[in-house]
């Protein structure tokens, strides 16, 4: 299991506004708060298809966009689950797709009060 | 301007680099494997960043593709991937990939640096 100390990384959205500003940090959000929804959509059918493949590269995007945006827990959710995925072994991902969806669910928030906290300070 | 193609299907992944690169260089952005094989050959960037899990074709392949077509298998191709475990830098470079850059980009020198060593000013 991926061994995860925070469920975020505040750093990781500082570097962004680093790398590109607050708009870049508000873009990312948004396309992270459409694509992320539709990732976990392709995951569920891919698991429902037994498609280890389709789960596999559908967790990985989760994965790395998570990680990027400091979503920790739900990148190392993501991690082991296409681990699993890779080796042909579906179950993990069944058993964690709730866990998934709430820990997507609470990025979102977890971003989205980090832009709303910039704004109304800025 | 260098002109750089970015084959990534995220499209977060695609502004974070545009961000990063869009003032230096020219960026041209693919998100399937077959279409930016077919951009590479019609227009033959300076470099190319390529995303190896890729629906469909993954960066492997479309990897092969341009080292297997005589136009441009010179170009420069840089891996960037989340796959980060030990010895996925060697396996890449083994299989004819330049240069190994992972996500999540932290250190945006990494990149830059992998990008100028291939790139001649």
């Amino acid at each position: 299991m991926t061994d995860i100390s925070s469920p975020f990384d505040p750093a990781a959205l500082d570097r962004l506004v680093r790398f590109g500003g607050e708009k870049l940090l508000a873009s990312m959000i948004d396309v992270f708060r459409s694509n992320g929804r539709e990732r976990l959509d392709a995951a569920r059918a891919a698991l429902d298809a037994g498609d280890a493949a389709a789960a596999a590269l559908a967790v990985h995007s989760l994965k790395s966009s998570a990680a990027q945006l400091g979503a920790m827990k739900l990148s190392g959710l993501c991690a082991d689950a296409e681990v699993a995925a890779r080796a042909e072994r579906l179950e993990p991902l069944a058993g964690s797709l709730p866990e998934l969806v709430a820990a997507y669910d609470d990025a979102v928030r977890w971003m989205s009060g980090r832009v709303a906290r910039q704004g109304s300070e800025g | 301007m260098k002109r750089i193609a970015v084959v990534e299907d995220n499209a977060d992944n695609r502004l974070l680099l545009q961000a990063l690169l869009g003032d230096q260089f020219q960026l041209t952005e693919y998100e399937t494997g077959a279409e930016a094989l077919a951009g590479l050959v019609q227009s033959p960037p300076d470099l190319v960043l390529l995303d190896i899990s890729l629906p469909g074709m993954d960066g492997n392949e479309v990897l092969e593709r341009i080292r297997a077509d005589e136009s441009i298998r010179h170009l420069p191709v840089i891996a960037l991937t989340a796959h980060s475990m030990n010895g996925d830098r060697e396996k890449f470079l083994a299989r004819g990939f330049d240069d190994y850059v992972t996500k999540p980009i932290v250190d945006e020198m990494i990149l830059f640096d992998a990008i100028n060593s291939r790139i001649e000013g």
